[in-house]
């Protein structure tokens, strides 16, 4: 979607228009999702994210300044939202979880689409491996990596230089490399995968 | 294979720069070749770069999220709502109706100020004496016309002429300081030779003529507008009967 095309969206979803503000949460959910679940671990943790930060940013459509990217600004908000639950309770890796979320429900359904349990140990093994990261590695590589954020991009977001940026992307890939070479587990699962 | 890293420093180190630029999307395209040959020259490098590689690929593999468009929409809709389609119209063209309104009165009234200034509602701050003079000046042309009637109903002062001559009396300290200072406390009517005036005039007027008799300058009231601007300020609501004690009870003026 081009950035004017998510303007005029975002000016009908700030009057009320509803199909507007769903063609918005169908563009950026996925994306946001999937950053929530790698930075906390958790589905149930990056469900209430995603879904509280939508709310809060579709109720304030008109504070939105559209000199920045609607995406930068969601993102912002829903790390908030994470840091403010860390604060409450500090979601950590479960393989509880995990495995009941590999198993379960919906998510057993979603699993189920992508037909791949060796694709499900690679969610386990990354995301033991992402535990090895600092905080602020995991936000920097998750944001370049998998969200595929310029270096100025996140510096601007995070509020920090982008020699530092840099630093603690190089760092925290790094880090993940050997975490993830270092699980016989994962590597099996990731050569099997992506070979 | 040899390993560079333990052979040559400067080789590894340039390795790694060249593995970080590429990973960081910042390897100019004619520096990707040179990364290549290295590459195939060490092969802990290349298992490096391919487990950071595997490393990406992962962060990168889809995640199915669960779709929570409803319950988001649903909480969005219960805190501010939604409008349905008819409705959105029909706040666009409310919308753009109240902008042409405003901006329909905007230039009515910019025109009725520049086209007849007077006409003009808008408060205002202090004006300047010129201002006021000029006010004043405009307005005695109006008034002018009512002048004549207004004051042959008093009977006291009939004629322009009459009031002509009462200025010179004026500027040379006749007692007028109770009309001064009526005047001066904004009160609502002037009593002056025993008549009642309405001092329901504008207050630009009433500033002109208390600063024009403060610094000493009413013997120099000698044109028709300022003769005039004095005139309206002693309009007569309504004609008062002659007493046969007028003249005592503000002492004359």
């Amino acid at each position: 979607m081009t950035r004017a095309a998510e303007q005029r969206l975002i000016e009908k979803a700030a009057r009320g228009d509803k199909d507007a503000a769903g063609k918005l949460i169908k563009a950026h959910q996925p994306s946001l999702y999937a950053y929530m679940l790698r930075l906390s671990g958790r589905p149930d943790v990056a469900e209430d994210i995603v879904q509280d930060a939508f709310v809060r940013v579709l109720t304030h459509l008109d504070r939105f300044d559209p000199r920045y990217r609607f995406s930068t600004w969601l993102f912002t908000i829903a790390k908030r939202l994470y840091v403010n639950a860390c604060q409450k309770h500090k979601p950590r890796y479960d393989s509880e979880i995990v495995d009941a979320w590999k198993g379960d429900g919906e998510h057993r359904a979603a699993d189920a689409a992508i037909g791949d349990e060796v694709r499900a140990n690679v969610h386990v093994a990354l995301q033991q491996s992402l535990e090895t990261l600092t905080d602020v590695q995991k936000e920097v590589v998750l944001l370049f990596h998998q969200q595929g954020w310029s270096i100025a991009l996140i510096a601007e977001h995070l509020d920090m230089p982008e020699g530092t940026v840099k630093s603690h992307l190089h760092r925290g890939r790094q880090r993940l490399r050997r975490a993830l070479s270092s699980c016989d587990r994962s590597k099996a699962a990731v050569d099997e995968v992506w070979a | 294979m040899k390993r560079q890293d333990e052979t040559n420093p400067n080789a590894s180190h340039q390795l790694e720069e060249l593995l970080n630029a590429y990973f960081d999307r910042e390897l100019p395209p004619e520096e990707e070749a040179a990364l290549a040959r290295l590459l195939e020259q060490d092969a802990r490098a290349a298992r490096f770069f391919g487990e950071s590689e595997s490393a990406i690929d992962a962060l990168r593999s889809p995640v199915k999220a669960p779709d929570l468009s409803s319950r988001i929409l649903t909480e969005v809709g219960r805190r501010r709502g939604w409008l349905g389609a008819r409705l959105q119209r029909f706040v666009a063209v409310g919308r753009v109706a109240i902008a042409a309104c405003l901006l329909l009165a905007l230039a009515v009234t910019l025109t009725a100020k520049r086209f007849a200034p007077d006409a003009a509602i808008f408060p205002q701050g202090p004006s300047t004496i010129t201002d006021v003079a000029q006010c004043a000046a405009d307005d005695t042309k109006c008034s002018m016309s009512d002048f004549l009637a207004a004051f042959d109903q008093v009977g006291e002062v009939t004629r322009l002429n009459d009031v002509r001559n009462a200025i010179p009396q004026m500027a040379e300290g006749a007692n007028h300081a109770g009309l001064f200072s009526l005047i001066s406390n904004r009160q609502e009517q002037v009593e002056w030779r025993g008549r009642t005036f309405s001092s329901n005039v504008r207050p630009e007027l009433i500033e002109l003529t208390i600063a024009v008799a403060r610094d000493g300058s009413l013997k120099q009231l000698t044109t028709q507008q300022q003769v005039g601007a004095i005139v309206y300020i002693a309009r007569p609501s309504t004609p008062a009967p002659k007493t046969e004690d007028s003249e005592s009870t503000v002492g004359g003026w």
